[in-house]
């Protein structure tokens, strides 16, 4: 296995030349900074890391961004050679793209250095170049990394909508202020919710707080979207799904839930089948008679015992706050 | 002579009052002895930027003429002279004593013999202003808040955008996305052990989410808007939600991985199937997923807990304002505040949600409470309009009102859990915004170097630490400050917004390295905290 794992290191990564200066100068493995590369970068990000923090242009947000996004660039950075390293061009003023200059303002990085704004001097980034050993970006995945990823706020909204037969009629009518359109809730018990940059309209009442309680943002609240597993998140989802759960087993001429030829029935035989249609309906996927079996044990089992609608309502919820809905 | 005009002032008090307070054995507002430390946060965020130096004078008597238009404005007064800068306290000032530390100070607006006065000429305005008594409750010698307050200045935040800027506030390090926990999820986690009967340890009322980034699902903020919005979101209350699907009972804790936990855990039905559902999921892909599949499950049982709790019967029972009012009549709840006779006014209660802030505080529900607050009527401080610093100043000074009148109240509640302490002394309040403005004399533009009150809490109040550079011209950065740098070495250097939330976790006795970490280094604002 260790071999395999080296071959395939081998494989991404070209050979690293002769250093042409000291060793400890000399480019680390494959997609890792060397020591020299991190002194530059640090010397480099005063001057740098205001802009280039965050967000597509995050070259400075750590040394694994700098190290890939730039010394492994060959459009920034040619190893050996400065002149015809892009990177070298725009701090000294001569960049062939549509920024001529790093930092961008009046004054050159060589003017910078000389009045003592920046400690580190043009000449050690040539050097530093000139060091270099060729680059090799590593394009092996991340093998610890979160393989699944939570559902939006929009996307919890219109999978509901479909998958338990609601819609907007269900929650909202139509209105006017002034003129404009809007939505208009029914009521608060029905538990609407929509981004409030679907209202452009003058009333300032949307019922967005279960929206963003589901991580949705905002463009003209200036909200960032969340996909966070916060507990606002699990509490909004948790009332959601049980209040249109029973707003969908109760809506008549539905067939969402229960679609022609079926039944509300509450005999084990029918229950099972329904278990096992929702295992398809809400996850997409063909549930094993042990997964029906657990589900009608712990969940339809105890609360049927109530009424059937709590029954079907707690299976209703129990699929969507299931880890197989909320993940994908 | 400032002896006797603090006794007129007391003499206009009133007996009665004056007996009220000495009932709730608080004649003022009391600095804490060394060492104790707050366990409660109060967040609050000025929405846009603001001209700290419109309320405060950090300035040498140069400075002031250099960076602050002449006094004008009559009712919408802005602008002030060197003369018109008094101490909080009323001790003589010295404009041009050295160094970084001076004691809390502005332009007095307000009448000091009769703090409601809005007619007469503020002395040594050359009769081109007009008193206006907002922000006197910071100064109001029956409570001297400003003696629990401390005001960090010149702080660069690294950025001049709006959320960027909020960011920097809250984590210390500006971006488009947070690269460190915010303060408020940091001591929701570091008082989560000492305090777990706080089902809602990171609550907000609005603005940027105080995210917990990789910090235990416990910190993650809970968000919650008004009061209406508990109980369809933090209680089982509503029949049309929770009709036949209440039932709750105490199961063993498991842990993820199906291991026993300390404890039970109150389940619903749903409840239990869907930490069934978790666990059986885990261990089968990536790390990175059982890691999400974690802050869900520890999510769910959080959630489990607080909807137990009865969060909503236990708000019920706590009122937000009714300690001041009670003891005051200068403070009533209901209040309200003009701009100019009355160009524009607004309802105190308009500025934020601050009466549910209190209750969240005193209900012993929350560690960390984060809100938006503005002026009156959803005012935004991002005044680029021509008379921008003009209505800023008025608009910040009711802003400061409303923010003073909150601290009143919590310093005259009782702590529920420390005998002999206060709210206020149990609750670091942290005052903060995006960022501060180009100088009134150069608009009001965004600008980094910004400002931030610590009060309460373990706080070393009645300073400003710090100031600008008044040798710039323009807008000013922040000078030099004594620091705690994070090798432990004292420094003097311009502070930057990481140090500015390092001092909010020294505040709560949190260690860097131990207890949180923020990128790009870190110092803490040194003679702050006691």
């Amino acid at each position: 296995m260790k071999r395999v794992f080296l071959l395939l290191l081998l494989a991404g990564c070209e050979r690293a030349p002769e250093p042409r200066i000291t060793a400890s100068t000399k480019q680390a493995a494959c997609g890792q900074a060397s020591d020299e590369t991190v002194r530059i970068m640090r010397g480099l990000a005063p001057s740098c890391e205001g802009c280039h923090v965050s967000g597509t242009r995050g070259f400075f947000s750590s040394v694994s961004s700098f190290q890939n996004l730039i010394v492994s660039d060959p459009r920034m950075v040619v190893p050996g050679d400065p002149d015809a390293s892009e990177f070298v061009r725009l701090l000294e003023g001569r960049g062939t793209g549509a920024f001529t200059q790093m930092p961008i303002g009046t004054k050159s990085y060589a003017q910078l250095f000389a009045e003592g704004a920046v400690t580190l001097p043009i000449a050690d980034v040539r050097q530093w170049i000139v060091g270099l050993a060729s680059q090799a970006r590593d394009a092996r995945p991340d093998a610890t990394a979160p393989r699944i990823t939570r559902v939006k706020a929009e996307q919890v909204q219109r999978a509901l909508y479909q998958q338990l037969g609601l819609d907007y009629g269900d929650f909202f009518t139509n209105a006017s202020d002034y003129g404009i359109p809007h939505a208009q809730p029914r009521s608060d018990d029905l538990y609407p919710f929509q981004p409030d940059d679907a209202y452009l309209s003058p009333r300032t009442s949307e019922p967005s707080e279960r929206f963003h309680g589901l991580g949705g943002g905002s463009v003209v609240g200036q909200q960032k979207a969340d996909l966070s597993i916060a507990p606002t998140f699990v509490l909004t989802l948790t009332q959601v799904s049980q209040r249109w759960c029973r707003l969908a087993y109760l809506k008549a001429n539905n067939d969402a839930l229960f679609p022609a030829g079926t039944t509300k029935a509450t005999d084990a035989t029918n229950v099972k089948a329904t278990i096992t249609r929702w295992f398809l309906h809400f996850h997409g996927t063909v549930a094993t008679a042990a997964d029906v079996d657990a589900m009608y044990a712990s969940v339809w089992t105890p609360l049927s015992a109530t009424s059937a609608e709590a029954g079907f309502v707690g299976l209703c919820s129990a699929f969507i706050r299931h880890p197989d809905w909320i993940f994908y | 002579m400032k002896l006797s005009r603090r006794k007129l002032f007391e003499a206009s008090l009133g007996l009665g009052q004056l007996a009220l307070l000495s009932r709730y054995g608080i004649g003022t507002v009391r600095a804490q002895p060394m060492g104790f430390k707050p366990t409660k946060l109060l967040a609050i965020w000025l929405d846009g930027g603001l001209h700290w130096e419109t309320f405060f004078a950090p300035f040498t008597a140069a400075g002031i003429t250099k960076f602050m238009p002449s006094p004008a404005g009559g009712l919408i007064p802005f602008g002030y002279a060197p003369s018109q800068v008094e101490n909080f306290d009323r001790t003589p000032v010295d404009l041009d004593a050295p160094g970084p530390r001076r004691k809390w100070r502005g332009p007095i607006y307000w009448n000091w013999s009769s703090p409601g006065d809005t007619t007469g000429a503020v002395p040594n305005s050359g009769g081109a202003q007009q008193f206006r008594p907002f922000g006197y409750a910071w100064a109001d010698p029956a409570y001297k808040l400003y003696e629990r307050a401390a005001l960090l200045i010149g702080a660069d935040q690294g950025t001049a955008s709006h959320y960027s800027g909020i960011v920097a506030s809250m984590c210390g390090v500006a971006g488009a996305n947070f690269r460190a926990p915010s303060v408020q999820a940091v001591v929701a986690a570091a008082m989560a052990q000492r305090f777990p009967d706080r089902p809602i340890p990171n609550v907000s009322l609005g603005g940027p989410s105080p995210t917990a980034l990789g910090l235990p699902s416990l910190a993650a903020p809970t968000r919650v808007t008004t009061d209406a919005s508990v109980e369809p979101t933090l209680s089982d209350k509503r029949d049309s939600a929770w009709l036949g699907l209440r039932g709750r009972a105490d199961a063993p804790d498991l842990k993820l991985d199906g291991s026993a936990g300390m404890g039970t855990v109150p389940l619903t039905v749903t409840d239990s199937a869907a930490l069934a559902a978790i666990r059986s999921r885990v261990g089968k892909s990536s790390a990175g997923t059982d890691a999400l599949l974690g802050q869900l499950y520890d999510t769910y049982k959080g959630a489990s807990r607080t909807v137990a709790r009865d969060v909503l019967s236990t708000l019920s029972t706590v009122r937000g304002f009714e300690k001041l009012a009670a003891a005051d009549p200068k403070y009533p709840t209901n209040w309200s505040a003009c701009i100019g006779s009355a160009d524009s006014c607004g309802q105190g209660s308009s500025m934020a949600n601050y009466d549910f802030a209190l209750k969240l505080l005193k209900s012993e529900l929350v560690t960390s409470v984060t809100l938006r607050a503005t002026s009156f009527n959803n005012f935004s401080f991002d005044t680029h309009s021509a008379n921008g610093p003009q209505i800023h100043t008025n608009h910040l000074r009711i802003a400061f009102e409303g923010i003073g009148r909150v601290l009143l109240e919590m310093s005259l509640t009782p702590s529920g859990t420390n005998p002999g302490k206060t709210l206020l002394d149990e609750t670091l309040v942290y005052v903060f915004s995006d960022f501060g403005r180009t100088f009134p004399k150069s608009g009001s533009d965004h600008h980094p170097a910004t400002c931030a009150i610590l009060a309460g809490g373990s706080i070393i109040g009645n300073q400003m630490v710090g100031g600008y550079d008044e040798t710039m011209n323009g807008s000013p950065m922040g000078a030099p400050v004594p620091l705690i740098e994070e090798s432990g070495a004292p420094a003097t250097r311009t502070p930057r917004s990481q140090d500015t939330v390092a001092t909010v976790l020294h505040a709560f006795g949190l260690e860097g390295g131990r207890d949180y970490f923020i990128p790009g280094g870190y110092g803490y604002f040194d003679g702050v905290v006691g």
